[in-house]
């Protein structure tokens, strides 16, 4: 490559390790791997393919992927590609380990790629096939979370039964792992030669390699089998004698068999009755010859065989090419970028070596799961730098509270785990964490403004061999966080049944939307004044298979979290202004109907709101200025909240603050928010018409500040004809409640509408309307 | 108002418009009026003064047209056939029966860009291939790392279908650019449209700086910053290297005015450079701000340039245009030049570049925008460049 530096394609690696290292799953592994590869090269194509299937590939339009001819490219039986918009293009490929898994590039034109250039990719193949690995083994310990314990005992032996066929694979990575942990090259280089041997039946075995000094001669670096009188390790022997020589100056792998082995072999000794040697490349340039000998009779090596010696050979090249920067690549990949502490690999890593080498009943690891607190406010309301700027600060002080010996890990986002090496039982533990807790709770200073945050933490001790006691934590972890941030909890057995039970939920609810389990009754919102039905609320229930129908307080809190609500929400939402819509147009009159639809906290943080509110008005027809939308007043003093409510009320919306009396809303912020609405709790209208004199204060402040800042007041909750009267008496002009009308479907909603909406002989016939059974009071 | 138009006897016609009359629905209609020259229009792409109120301008053009598929950006000045202007509203438009159009937008979710550049690239399957096929992409350069709007858009549409386009602007505000899509005024969004002709489209892409000095390696950078160069504060060397003038170490809007004619080049294998724009530095951390990836472990070179190398450039970007049409004579171009070369040109030398645009396509019309980054993806993959003229030949 002309005018490139020779450093190039280690910092392509680096570059390709760094990148790759940082994917969280198989799929963005695959995909980052196969365009940084095709980036790298400047080539139009690449693609990964295994067991005679494309699993990624770019170049081709999506829809067009030439299956057939990258199968056969890859297989090497296609001189070119033929690449729609480019023409034709020269292919390189690359081993993805021992499965016939393959990385494919193809680029414009007829000059064929470099040595350096596809030893490039090879290095990248081997960067991704232990990437893969890991991920892999990540994907299953994920698994396993989810999973109960049955699947769990299924997916370990698939893991074992993978793990045996993959024995060459862990070989090699735990060569890479030797380098990685910066063992003395020679150390790594007898590695490979101990490999080669154990997976080659070999019986003896030769690394020797040019010496720098003497390029005439060739030094022995590393040896097994042979006697060590004859073949100490750092004797010489001319360059070009034996196998190995012979290796060196051809720069391909070489094999013999039977007598021809005997007449010639020097390099693993004359009693030989085959041998093999392949090539050891230093920044591009041959340097040494990795080779292997049989003293059985009729010992033949499969192409197999052959293709196993070449990836050993491969190892020694990097080992000898890369190692210092190979070295300073993994170390990157394995430790978090921002905040420099190992990431969640490493971390796994060195749990399993403190479980592994576990010793005293009163010197056992244990994890500390930490989780923080408000981060995502930090991050929402002074940008992703200032929440960089703290996580870097967590990392320190974390790093500051824990003992020589302990780990302490981002896994991503805002979460920590710390390994704690020997603890004498959990009141260390304890102890630890809440030192941990202590040095988070002093504020933090970011760009110059004092923040405060908690965290929460899950502790995990196992008491026994085969316990999971990462995941064990982390579900610690969210009992801590449910029961309050800012709190430590230690794991029991109890945990995991609730947490299986959370899972069960969320399950159930993403079958719920994908099955629409979900439908809407409707209650009418009433004029105190003439009984007229002006409006509807729309309320969510959810028809669950075993537990009968469901009101949203059982299972909102879950779609929140989950994110289910979003397409919840706009199917409430969608159902909703459809319905309304159709009453509107058919019933006729002015005013329209209103009607009314409750939003949660999510889904006002959701910055496509606005868009997805537009798109359902725009498609159901409903006239934007009668759809009111309903937010809790917690959500009110959300700042968010502000912004997304001026943008719903732009657009045409009204905005109504549920449960009015029963939150902190202040006054300043009921003023300066866009409202038009505020709807009195139940509480305050419960207490009116019982014929007690203070009866009423608390709803006549409500209708009184509602007036004074010219808003509407709608009473909930109203069951008894005094009551409405009474509300009616203070100003308050319109109503709902079981005493107008029960939530009711649609169809039902609809004939009342149909019927004239509700004078007073209609309010009581919706009075008698079949109530929807086990809704509470609304 | 101007108009300049090209019509072929295969029936494929190219019409720029343009309108500096200040109320937005005077110069929506004026510039569409005039673009809309022929009959059967595919096509509008709308270049236009992000002062202006977009939602009027729109309403304006699509009265015109009735209606024709629109894609269009703000910018930090249009180009048109007669020169370049600032405020004013350029609308291009693409007709006949030789043409084919698709359109799509995408709003950039949750920062992710690449899903953008996926979704808009879906178009192109609804375009049918005939002669050439380009997918013209305009998108917020102000949203995050641009070259992942274009490995989106080539996961979907591959190497069949080059990538061409430009990063909205606001004139150096470096606030909020706006997408243009159909009748829809869009924020932090990718716009695209697939263009088909039964002619050919040539993309000729140049940018006319030389390198300073040694390379530098890139040993810390993340999420568009470079925090050190050969393992020392970015700044420090980059200060060493190029020497700036007093104010441009202390004050940063000195600073950025400085390196919009210093930028970065990232070494490729073929020798040749990607540049970057320097966008700011932060005289605390001494780190380097950027608006595309530069990453670690790579290789790059500070660069300067002149006004005699970048009108060099220009010709190149235009002789390589043309050469792609195969012999045919262009019916127009677009022309997606970094607002950095205005930088560099002043007024006078952006009178002149466009004059040299124009001139080398043989009197053909002229549309385009000063950007905050220019999309070009014809041989490999990467397609993103900064501080760089693409220039797109239509025939």
């Amino acid at each position: 490559m002309p005018g490139i530096g020779e450093s190039w394609s280690t910092q392509q690696l680096t570059e390709f390790v760094t990148m790759v290292g940082a994917c969280q799953d198989e799929e963005a592994a695959i995909r980052d791997g196969i365009e940084r590869a095709a980036e790298a090269l400047e080539a139009e194509v690449a693609a990964v393919i295994r067991d005679g299937d494309v699993l990624a590939s770019i170049g081709f339009p999506v829809s067009d992927v030439p299956v057939a001819k990258l199968i056969l490219a890859a297989g090497e039986e296609l001189p070119a590609l033929d690449v729609p918009g480019v023409g034709s293009c020269v292919v390189v490929v690359a081993e993805l380990g021992d499965d016939g898994g393959r990385l494919l590039v193809a680029r414009h034109g007829q000059e064929c790629f470099s040595r350096q250039e596809a030893n490039l990719l090879r290095g990248m193949a081997r960067v991704l096939t232990l990437t893969l690995q890991s991920l892999h083994t990540l994907a299953a310990e994920r698994l396993l979370r989810i999973q109960g314990e049955r699947q769990a005992q299924e997916n370990a032996e698939l893991l074992r039964t993978l793990r045996e066929r993959q024995a060459l694979l862990e070989r090699l990575s735990r060569i890479q792992r030797s380098i990685v942990r910066r063992a003395k090259l020679e150390t790594v280089l007898d590695t490979i030669v101990a490999g080669a041997s154990e997976l080659l039946r070999a019986d003896a075995v030769s690394l020797r390699m040019i010496d720098p000094q003497d390029p005439g001669s060739m030094v022995l670096l590393a040896v097994r089998g042979l006697d060590p009188e004859r073949f100490p390790v750092g004797s010489r022997a001319p360059l070009g004698d034996g196998i190995a020589g012979r290796t060196i100056l051809a720069e391909s792998l070489l094999v013999v068999h039977g007598d021809h082995a005997k007449a010639r072999e020097v390099s693993v000794g004359r009693d030989v009755t085959g041998a093999m040697s392949a090539p050891v490349v230093e920044n591009g340039r041959v340097v040494g010859a990795l080779t292997v000998g049989s003293r059985e009779s009729d010992r033949i090596y499969t192409d197999t065989e052959q293709e196993v010696l070449l990836a050993f050979a491969e190892h020694a090249s990097l080992a000898l090419t890369d190692s210092k920067n190979f070295d300073a690549a993994v170390h990157r990949a394995l430790h978090d970028l921002l905040t420099g502490l190992p990431n969640r690999a490493l971390f796994l890593d060195h749990l399993e070596e403190a479980v592994t080498h576990t010793g005293a009943p009163d010197a056992r690891p244990a994890v500390l799961f930490l989780d923080l607190d408000g981060f995502k406010r930090v991050n929402d309301s002074m940008g992703h730098a200032a929440g960089d700027e703290l996580l870097i600060e967590v990392a320190r002080r974390l790093t500051r509270c824990i003992r020589p010996g302990d780990t302490a890990a981002r896994f991503g986002g805002d979460e920590f785990a710390i390994l704690l090496d020997a603890v004498a039982g959990e009141d260390e533990a304890n102890s630890i964490a809440e030192r941990v807790m202590s040095s988070l709770r002093k504020p933090f200073v970011v760009q110059s403004k004092e923040v405060a945050i908690t965290a929460s933490v899950g502790i995990a001790v196992p008491s026994g061999p085969g316990e999971d006691v990462l995941r064990d934590a982390d579900i610690a972890m969210y009992h801590a966080k449910a029961a309050g941030k800012g709190r430590v909890a230690t794991f029991d057995p109890g945990m995991h049944t609730d947490l299986l039970e959370r899972l069960g939920l969320e399950a159930d609810l993403a079958r719920g939307v994908t099955d629409d389990e979900f439908f809407l009754v409707y209650q009418p919102i009433v004029s105190l004044e003439s009984g007229a039905v002006v409006g509807v609320e729309a309320l969510l229930r959810w028809r669950h298979p075993t537990r009968g129908v469901l009101a949203p307080d059982s299972f909102l809190a879950t779609a929140e979290e989950t994110g289910l609500i979003h397409p919840i929400g706009r199917r409430t939402l969608r159902h909703a202004c459809t319905d309304a819509a159709r009453w509107q147009a058919s019933v006729g009159g002015a005013p329209p109907l209103l009607l009314a639809v409750n939003l949660s906290v999510n889904q006002l943080r959701n910055p496509d709101l606005v868009a997805d509110v537009a798109g359902i008005l725009s498609e159901s027809g409903l006239q934007r200025e009668t759809l009111i939308l309903e937010i809790t007043e917690t959500m009110l003093m959300d700042d968010l909240g502000g912004q997304a409510l001026w943008r719903l009320k732009e657009f045409g919306a009204q905005i109504a603050v549920d449960d009015f009396g029963t939150g902190f809303s202040s006054l300043q912020y009921l003023s300066r928010l866009p409202i038009d609405i505020l709807k009195m709790a139940k509480p305050f209208v419960d207490g009116l018409g019982t014929g007690r004199r203070d009866e009423s204060p608390l709803a006549r402040a409500i209708v009184d500040v509602g007036h004074s800042l010219g808003l509407e007041v709608i009473a909930e909750g109203i069951e008894r004809e005094e009551q409405a009267a009474h509300l009616h008496r203070l100003g308050c002009r319109l109503g709902q409640g079981y005493f107008f009308a029960r939530p009711a479907e649609a169809d039902a909603i609809g004939a009342l509408l149909a019927a004239g909406g509700m004078t007073e002989a209609r309010a009581r016939g919706a009075r008698e309307l079949q109530p929807w059974r086990g809704t509470s009071s609304a | 108002m101007s108009a300049t138009s090209i019509e072929t006897e295969q029936r494929r016609w190219f019409a720029v418009g343009q309108s500096n009359a200040r109320d937005p629905r005077i110069a929506g209609d004026e510039a569409a009026a005039a673009a809309l020259s022929g009959d059967d229009a595919q096509l509008l792409v709308v270049f236009c003064s992000h002062t202006h109120d977009l939602e009027r301008l729109l309403e304006a053009i699509n009265r015109r047209s009735g209606g024709v598929p629109l894609i269009g950006c703000s910018t930090a000045g249009e180009i048109a056939t007669h020169g370049p202007g600032d405020a004013g509203v350029v609308v291009t438009a693409l007709g006949g029966p030789g043409f084919s159009a698709s359109t799509a937008s995408a709003h950039i979710a949750a920062d992710d860009l690449r899903a953008a550049g996926a979704e808009v690239a879906g178009c192109v399957a609804a375009c049918p291939e005939r002669g050439g096929r380009v997918l013209l992409l305009l998108t917020d350069g102000l949203a995050g790392d641009q070259q992942e709007v274009v490995r989106g858009a080539y996961s979907v549409v591959g190497a069949s279908t080059p990538l061409v386009g430009g990063c909205a602007g606001d004139d150096l505000e470096m606030r909020l650019t706006y997408q243009l899509h159909n009748d829809r005024v869009l924020t932090h969004a990718v716009v695209g449209a697939a263009l088909s002709s039964d002619g050919a489209m040539g993309i000729g892409v140049r940018h006319g700086w030389r390198r300073v000095g040694e390379p530098v390696l890139v040993t810390r950078s993340a999420n568009n910053r470079v925090y050190t160069l050969n393992d020392r504060r970015a700044l420090d060397v980059y200060f060493e290297h190029l020497d700036p003038p007093a104010d441009a170490r202390r004050d940063p809007a000195a600073f950025t005015r400085y390196a919009l004619r210093h930028p970065l080049g990232l070494q490729r294998r073929s020798g040749e450079e990607h540049v970057r724009f320097v966008g700011e530095a932060d005289f605390e951390d001494g780190s380097l701000g950027f608006i595309a990836e530069v990453p670690q472990g790579g290789l790059a070179w500070f660069m300067e340039g002149d006004e005699d190398s970048v009108l060099a450039a220009t010709d190149a970007a235009c002789t390589d245009a043309l050469a792609s049409l195969q012999g045919s004579s262009p019916l127009g171009a677009f022309a997606f030049d970094c607002i950095a070369r205005r930088g560099i040109l002043g007024d006078a030398g952006i009178a002149a570049e466009i004059e040299r645009v124009a001139k080398s396509t043989g009197g053909a019309p002229v549309s385009g925008f000063y950007t905050y980054g220019e999309i070009a993806r014809t041989r490999g993959q990467s397609g993103f460049h900064n501080q760089t003229l693409v220039v797109l030949a239509v025939a």
